[in-house]
């Protein structure tokens, strides 16, 4: 009980360093302060890596499945995907304030929760279940990651008609976002058919994945050529991210 | 006639289609955390989809006619997908498709077979849910397949079995040492005989035996003479397209990600690809 103590309070610790190393990130990002940014990105990926180490080594669990562990590993997604492009530098470091505010909102977000590992359930040892779990994970930051894409096209598409490769690089994230969820779907309905003896069960979390499949497919369905239908295209798929995201925090709260 | 296919044929038409989907979808998460749907949705899971809608017991609200609308958009979203198929195939005949094009055809063919699983699933074979057995206990479906328990071998903390199934532990329960052994007949014939575990169902053919959880002395439904203290929770069913489901569902998830890659670069020819 008071190693499990002394685990939680260092998380806690922790916890509140990321959420300041995010601050100062964004703001080093808005003052335009390269360097800083590096370091400060290095350091926050490198803390977050140190708390899913932790988590892992204290459960024995993959930090894919309560929500602490899983926005930790989407927020470490996004940090690595930010510093790759601040070394990349070029028309895609423009999305990275949209990237540091996305993780300053998932950090955010976990205010509400415990700041604890999953508990050692015996389904947390199931390849399917582990799989589902990390699949979910993926394609949530990839969905973040296409919506700081899209929402950047969406603010600079006036300026600049280079602009169109921030829209398609939205629809690449998105694309291979959809790849990761299917995967997920996929390896659900192997782990629910050996776990219940059928493909899927009729509850709330299989109707959150199905609107989650179909808002999908809703954002590679929108028809037309013209600049509104483009501009609609952006904005369901800049709402990606969003939805999944508050989709995926009331699935917590059952 | 040329204007019905082409309304039929549309991306407007799958949009909208799409867009009601996720409203009526919406109303499916509400419902099934309202308390007065609750009970309806686990008689839902208990039957199979086919007998539920014959049943009496599909509840008194707006259950069933939510499922058999939602049945008729999918099927309203399918005739779509088969006429904006058919309207392609047209194009390609006439030369008018890239390979891209083409290949996208082929992605939502795959589609078309993994919704059809998903309708063959609802409509095929059978499924018994909610078997509560114990050691030499015997169950008989209507189907002719008889199950048998031979043993029950639990290893782990049996007070624990009283949680709920989402908070059962690696401490309270050894799942690689815990299972059930069954046997299933049919027609008095001995099909197979093995060891079932938790997410390691027996299956022989297309029948499965699935142990969906241990019970606990106390959670006992019913006493009998031959009663050792364990009990178990079983379904047996059976799913004829489940193979196929199963084979087609990743070979999509594939052709999404190889277009994916042939696409990555060139925006300038990508606008509106991905659609249907």
């Amino acid at each position: 009980m008071l190693l499990l103590n002394q685990l939680g309070e260092m998380f806690s610790i922790l916890y509140y360093s990321i959420f300041a190393l995010y601050l100062i990130l964004f703001a080093a990002h808005i003052c335009g302060l390269k360097v800083i940014e590096k370091l400060i990105c290095a350091a926050a990926s490198a803390s977050v890596l140190f708390v899913l180490v932790r988590l892992y080594a204290g459960s024995g669990n993959l930090p894919v499945f309560n929500i602490f562990e899983s926005f930790m590993l989407i927020s470490f997604i996004l940090s690595v995907t930010g510093f790759i492009i601040l070394l990349k530098g070029g028309y895609g470091s423009k999305v990275l304030k949209w990237i540091w505010m996305e993780n300053i909102l998932l950090v955010f977000i976990l205010l509400a929760y415990d700041k604890e590992s999953s508990l050692r359930l015996y389904v947390y040892q199931n390849n399917w279940v582990i799989l589902f779990h990390s699949f979910r994970c993926i394609s949530l930051a990839l969905m973040l990651i296409a919506t700081a894409y899209f929402i950047q096209f969406i603010i600079q598409r006036e300026m600049d008609e280079r602009t169109s490769l921030l829209s398609h690089m939205g629809r690449n994230s998105l694309l291979l976002s959809a790849v990761f969820f299917l995967s997920a779907e996929y390896v659900g309905t192997v782990w629910c058919q050996a776990g219940q003896g059928d493909f899927w069960m009729w509850s709330q979390t299989f109707f959150q994945s199905t609107l989650i499949v179909l808002y999908l497919m809703l954002a590679f369905h929108i028809p037309g050529k013209s600049r509104r239908s483009e501009d609609f295209r952006c904005i369901v798929g800049g709402l990606s991210g969003v939805f999944m995201l508050t989709l995926t925090v009331i699935r917590s709260l059952f | 006639m040329n204007r019905v296919i082409e309304k039929l044929s549309s991306m407007y038409l799958s949009m909208w289609i799409l867009v009601f989907l996720i409203v009526w979808t919406g109303i499916g998460l509400y419902m099934a955390g309202a308390d007065s749907y609750i009970n309806d949705f686990q008689v839902m899971n208990d039957m199979h989809i086919r007998e539920w809608l014959m049943s009496d017991r599909t509840g008194s609200g707006f259950l069933k006619p939510w499922f058999l609308i939602l049945c008729a958009a999918m099927t309203a979203l399918g005739i779509n997908l088969i006429f904006c198929s058919w309207s392609k195939i047209f194009k390609i005949m006439r030369a008018k498709f890239n390979g891209r094009q083409f290949y996208m055809l082929i992605v939502h063919a795959l589609f078309g077979f993994v919704a059809l699983g998903h309708l063959g699933g609802l409509l095929l074979g059978f499924e018994h849910n909610n078997i509560e057995l114990g050691a030499g206990e015997t169950y008989s479906s209507e189907e002719g397949y008889e199950l048998e328990v031979k043993d029950v071998h639990f290893v782990g903390d049996v007070k624990a079995l009283k949680k709920a199934k989402r908070y059962i532990t690696r401490d309270d329960l050894n799942r690689k040492e815990s299972f059930v052994e069954i046997s299933i007949s049919r027609n008095s014939e001995l099909l197979k005989t093995d060891k079932v575990y938790l997410l390691k169902p027996l299956r022989y053919e297309d029948v499965q035996v699935t142990v969906n959880r241990f019970l606990s002395p106390e959670n006992k439904k019913k006493s009998t003479d031959f009663d050792t203290g364990g009990r178990i929770i079983l379904s047996l069913s059976k799913n004829p397209v489940l193979k196929m489901f199963l084979t087609v569902y990743p070979v999509m998830i594939a052709g999404i990600l190889i277009y994916l890659v042939i696409t990555w670069r060139k925006p300038h020819l990508n606008r509106n690809n991905v659609s249907c």
